[in-house]
């Protein structure tokens, strides 16, 4: 972790490969609890807004051009396409020549990677709700190259639309039970008030379009949506936090957390911590690699429950992990908000974890 | 799955007494507002709002086009959220093609606004000063 506070960034120029999988699986042994997190962290009650804490699911709802509406699947269907990792009409149908560069909006002004002024705020350790998890995937098997950086494929683009549409979010696998899911924004998977859930969502590990193969572990259909009721009915930034539960897929037909690893999560910290980024911002290379920012979070205000940091992250980086205690030779740390927000003066923000947010990725768990 | 935990009024109870101001979200209106998710169906991508007082507009590469009538087309670029960006269209026509560039900035209104950090393919009308016939539509560079 780097524990300046300055802001840096970078983009990945590599992808994770071979090497550090088996380097992950080395160094899991030491990661069982994140450094740091006293392993009976005393939960202390959150700073609670948004009145109903429960989440709803809903199918991932699917549909090609030319279908008439969303595509209902049979219970048989659902169960073959486990073995086949999701619809193959869904997977094949979105080929990259299908995609142009969707050309990015960049913010106004590039803002300087600025030193986030540090306020007095909580600075309470954080629970633990899920350990990180390597990569379960023999090395035998994979075939990715050489690393040559910390980029991990532990976090990739989600595709809102199909792969390679022009509309997307970032998100990163978390290690439940199920192994299948993934924490983003709740707005990369419900519109929010008076909106629709989103369709064909295509989560790609690692996604990089400025190489030859630009999904180098394959492509995992969304199985189920989760998010907070106080996001869809009103909207509440503060509760904008999405799960999305997966097929098997990828290049291995195997799930998402098996075959990328799984940062942790936890709950009940300060709002004030060290943190890493990582993202698809349409303003940085067009999204089209993953991009990542880390320094120091800071509290945003006393009225409501976010996070704020100077990264300047615009469209597509929505849902991307906020981690903390991020080990660059494991590639993994633990989800402590997710993005949310921009505006015009580069500053991005998340929302606050608190137990609401774990239970409901236990919630989302459930949903396999 | 709707109802309503007391914990968060009493947290919210508690928390006046820390600070008044922790309970302003917390009283947003709507929590009781029940729903389920809405029935999903065809969706097209929304309609980013065409406007000359843009905030910060960039040149952006469209990805696609149609026709929507005789003297409008439709141009597909990726945005944020329409609440918060828009677009303007710049055309010149020839007898022989319709070149388009589309700018993108920030809603004067939204300029000081969290904007969710979305990025979502948006469509863009674009008017024309007489039929598009066979014309080709290509960029404007």
């Amino acid at each position: 972790m780097d524990s300046s506070s300055e802001i840096r960034y970078r983009r990945s120029l590599r992808r994770l490969g071979v090497a550090a999988l088996a380097a992950a699986v080395a160094t899991i042994a030491a990661l069982t609890a994140p450094a740091g997190a006293p392993a009976a962290a005393n939960p202390t009650p959150a700073r609670i807004s948004g009145s109903d804490l429960s989440t709803s699911s809903a199918p991932a709802p699917v549909r090609l051009p030319g279908d008439k509406g969303v595509r209902n699947y049979t219970p048989a269907q659902l169960s073959s396409f486990e073995r086949t990792g999701g619809d193959p009409e869904v997977l094949a149908h979105w080929t990259p020549e299908r995609m142009k560069a969707a050309k990015p909006l960049d913010a106004p002004g590039d803002a300087q990677w600025v030193e986030d002024t540090a306020r007095a705020v909580a600075s309470k350790t954080a629970a633990v709700a899920a350990k990180p998890v390597a990569a379960r995937l023999s090395p035998s098997v994979t075939n990715a190259p050489t690393p040559v950086t910390n980029f991990s494929i532990t976090n990739g683009k989600l595709f809102i639309g199909g792969y390679e549409s022009g509309s997307w979010c970032s998100a990163s696998a978390i290690n439940t039970a199920s192994k299948r899911v993934l924490i983003t924004a709740g707005h990369c998977v419900h519109d929010g008030q008076g909106g629709t859930w989103l369709q064909n969502l295509v989560f790609v590990p690692g996604y990089n379009a400025f190489n030859s193969d630009h999904d180098p572990v394959g492509r995992f259909q969304a199985y189920w949506l989760r998010t907070f009721n106080e996001w869809i009915d009103n909207s509440n930034l503060n509760r904008d936090v999405g799960f999305v539960t997966t097929y098997s897929g990828g290049d291995w037909n195997s799930t998402v957390v098996n075959t990328i690893g799984g940062h942790g999560l936890v709950y009940n910290g300060g709002t004030e911590f060290d943190t890493s980024i990582f993202g698809y911002p349409s303003n940085r290379d067009g999204g089209n690699v993953m991009w990542a920012c880390w320094g120091t979070a800071t509290d945003n205000s006393i009225l409501d429950n976010k996070s704020k940091i100077t990264c300047n992250f615009g469209g597509g980086s929505s849902g991307g992990p906020w981690t903390w205690n991020y080990d660059n030779a494991s590639g993994l740390g633990s989800v402590r908000s997710v993005m949310s927000t921009v505006n015009s003066a580069g500053v991005n923000k998340g929302p606050y974890f608190d137990q609401a947010v774990v239970d409901a990725m236990n919630a989302a768990n459930a949903d396999w | 799955m709707r109802v309503r935990p007391p914990l968060p009024l009493a947290a919210c109870l508690l928390a006046v007494v820390a600070a008044l101001s922790a309970c302003g979200s917390a009283a947003e209106p709507g929590g009781d507002t029940s729903g389920v998710p809405a029935p999903t169906g065809p969706t097209r991508p929304g309609v980013l709002p065409t406007r000359s007082d843009l905030v910060g507009a960039q040149v952006v590469q469209w990805r696609d086009w149609r026709s929507v009538d005789d003297r409008t087309i439709e141009v597909t670029v990726t945005a944020g959220p329409a609440d918060c960006y828009g677009a303007e269209p710049e055309v010149t026509e020839s007898e022989t093609a319709v070149r388009v560039r589309i700018r993108v900035g920030l809603l004067p209104e939204a300029a000081d606004k969290d904007c969710p950090a979305i990025a979502k393919e948006s469509v863009v009308p674009v008017r024309l000063t007489s039929a598009l016939g066979d014309r080709k539509v290509e960029p404007l560079s």
